[in-house]
């Protein structure tokens, strides 16, 4: 039975953290179109990693502090706005990957310890590891959920938070900051290359199939939880990596989603009253008192009125219609 | 005490004046439309007066305090011009309930009176129905209508609306501006951009026109409700700066 394994226990509990963890901030990453920032900092963590192995500290924690320093970088880069942001992302993040690889083969650490860390590794979850993904996966959760609603409203409406007193920028670096927590919590079973993978996928599957912020974010969990675990016991029997799996699964949900989907809401839309289409405005040409064409300085005050111009006679407004004028 | 002062702002936008010393001022339980043709600078004078965008010259003050160290903000609600909510799958509910959020804590949890409050906003512009509908399901002028009731649902005392009735059918109109109508009696401040002044015409104690990001002299103490006088309508001949 692989659940009496100890290794496999270590496994199963990571790879539950990380299912749990990652749609809930990846809600957040999705809504600021920030998809493709997870695997930037995903590479980033791998010059963590390599840092790690080249000096003999342990690799999560070096991780950690990496991502986060990174997280914080490209946040700032990108809240300056300036047209080089994106270049000097893309510097950052093949940066830490060249870095980190490079880190790991100097020290004779070549491609296999390294690529547990790529890849995701059933063996290689320490008890060391646990306590702190454990830890660490609490503290995220927390965050998340307490600050939900502020998070929600910076991510729907940027402007109008601001108007609400709330530190848009602040928020805004706690969001990048907490990607970069959750990319080391999920590196031991998912591996740092598709990390992204398991925050975005679940949350793009469950807002096909949920309406409602708050619950596609809890759905969006529990995919991310169903297709850890699934991908840890699936990868025991293939021999595989449980990264590769993992990732798999969870866009098996998101195609799976696409026409379920359609016939939710197919279902939703057949029980709605259709409302009825208002009525176009009755045709009433005007008195006849209006002898004169309207036009720039004809004394009659233009109003704009939609996709035309009226004129403004004893109160009434006169329309162009056809060589005569209409009542609007 | 004046609920809003700018004194002498200027904008700057992409390197263009956009606000040219302009000088607002809205006493409290005043109602004041904010009159233009497009591009005259309406919503960037809104914006400003909001922070969300640099002043370049004067200074703005919110209940009497400086812009910058402004932090009662749950004393006024926004509603910005265009539906400009980035999570189409969120609720109306959901919309709504970040309109409470300026009386709130971090990690505070919404209580009974905010959901009270909630409730009632979704209620008030009649989107009861559609409460626990998507955004993206509702047509534009109810989009609207779930802007306005974010802004009305932490119950503030100034209301700041950029063209709050656009796309917005003519009898709903009517029934804003009498809900409108209804929170001036009880003593708040409006200061509401419209392209025209249609239902609110009752509801409105005067009228600012911006001509190319400058007050109109002269229009600034026009009574809106007059009877016979038709009311400064935004002339569009001779306008500046079009969009
Ligand atoms: N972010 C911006 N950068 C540069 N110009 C802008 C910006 N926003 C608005 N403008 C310009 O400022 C002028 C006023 O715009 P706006 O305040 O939106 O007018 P209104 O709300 O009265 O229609 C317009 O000419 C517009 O093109
Ligand atoms: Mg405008």
């Amino acid at each position: 039975m692989i659940f009496t394994l100890e290794f496999m226990q270590r496994a199963l509990i990571a790879a539950a953290i990380a299912g749990v963890v990652s749609p809930t901030v990846g809600a957040f990453i999705v809504q600021r179109r920030l998809s493709l920032l997870g695997d930037g900092l995903g590479h980033v963590a791998i010059a963590g990693v390599g840092l790690a192995l080249a000096t003999g500290m342990a690799p999560l924690p070096v991780a950690v502090v990496v991502a986060i320093l990174g997280a914080v970088i490209i946040e700032l880069l990108r809240s300056s706005g300036r047209a080089s942001a994106d270049t000097a992302m893309a510097v950052i993040f093949y940066g830490g990957l060249a870095t980190g690889i490079l880190l790991a083969g100097m020290v004779g650490q070549g491609a296999g310890t390294l690529s547990s860390y790529l890849f995701g590794s059933l063996l290689s979850v320490e008890a060391l590891d646990i306590w702190l993904i454990g830890i660490l996966g609490a503290a995220i959760v927390v965050l998340v959920f307490g600050l939900f609603k502020q998070l929600f409203a910076v991510s729907s409406d940027e402007d109008y938070a601001h108007t609400l007193g709330l530190n848009v920028r602040f928020y805004n670096l706690l969001i990048v900051v907490l990607a970069a927590c959750t990319i080391t919590v999920s590196m031991r079973t998912v591996g740092l290359l598709m990390v992204s993978a398991l925050m975005v996928v679940p949350v793009a599957a469950s807002n096909n199939l949920t309406r409602g912020f708050s619950r596609s974010v809890l759905v969006a969990m529990g995919l991310g939880l169903f297709s850890a675990l699934a991908g840890v016991i699936g990868s025991f029997y293939l021999d595989a990596p449980p990264g590769s799996l993992i990732v798999v699964i969870t866009i098996i949900c998101f195609v799976i989603s696409l026409p379920l989907g359609k016939q939710l809401l197919r279902r939703r839309r057949g029980l709605q009253v259709v409302e009825a289409v208002e009525p176009p405005p009755p045709h009433i040409p005007a008195d006849e008192d209006c002898e004169h064409v309207h036009g720039p300085g004809c004394g009659h005050r233009a109003v704009i009125h939609g996709s035309h111009v009226d004129y403004l006679v004893d109160g009434h407004r006169h329309a162009e219609h056809e060589g005569h004028y209409d009542e609007h | 005490m004046a609920i809003i002062e700018a004194d002498d702002i200027n904008v700057t936008l992409g390197g263009l004046p956009i606000l040219r010393s302009v000088t607002l001022s809205v006493e409290p339980g005043e109602a004041v439309a904010l009159l233009g043709a497009n591009g005259s600078g309406k919503t960037t004078l809104m914006r400003a007066l909001l922070g969300l965008y640099p002043l370049s010259h004067g200074e703005v003050k919110l209940f009497g305090t400086e812009l910058s160290h402004f932090r009662q903000w749950n004393r006024l609600g926004y509603v910005p011009q265009r539906a400009s909510v980035k999570v189409p799958q969120a609720t109306v509910r959901e919309i709504v309930s970040t309109g409470v959020l300026s009386s709130l804590k971090p990690f505070q949890h919404i209580g009974k009176r905010e959901k009270a409050r909630i409730d009632g906003a979704i209620e008030e512009v009649g989107l009861e129905q559609k409460a626990n509908q998507p955004i993206k399901e509702l047509s534009g002028g109810q989009q609207q209508r779930a802007l306005i009731a974010r802004a009305l649902a932490g119950h503030p005392e100034l209301l700041m609306m950029d063209e709050p009735f656009a796309g917005v059918d003519l009898d709903v109109q009517a029934s804003l501006a009498e809900l409108l109508g209804k929170l001036k009696k009880q003593g708040k401040t409006l200061l509401i951009v419209l392209h025209e002044l249609g239902a609110m015409r009752s509801v409105l104690d005067r009228a600012v026109s911006l001509r190319g990001g400058r007050v109109l002299a002269g229009v600034d103490e026009t009574h809106a409700h007059h009877e016979t006088e038709p009311v400064e309508e935004p002339d569009i001949f001779g306008r500046e700066g079009l969009e």
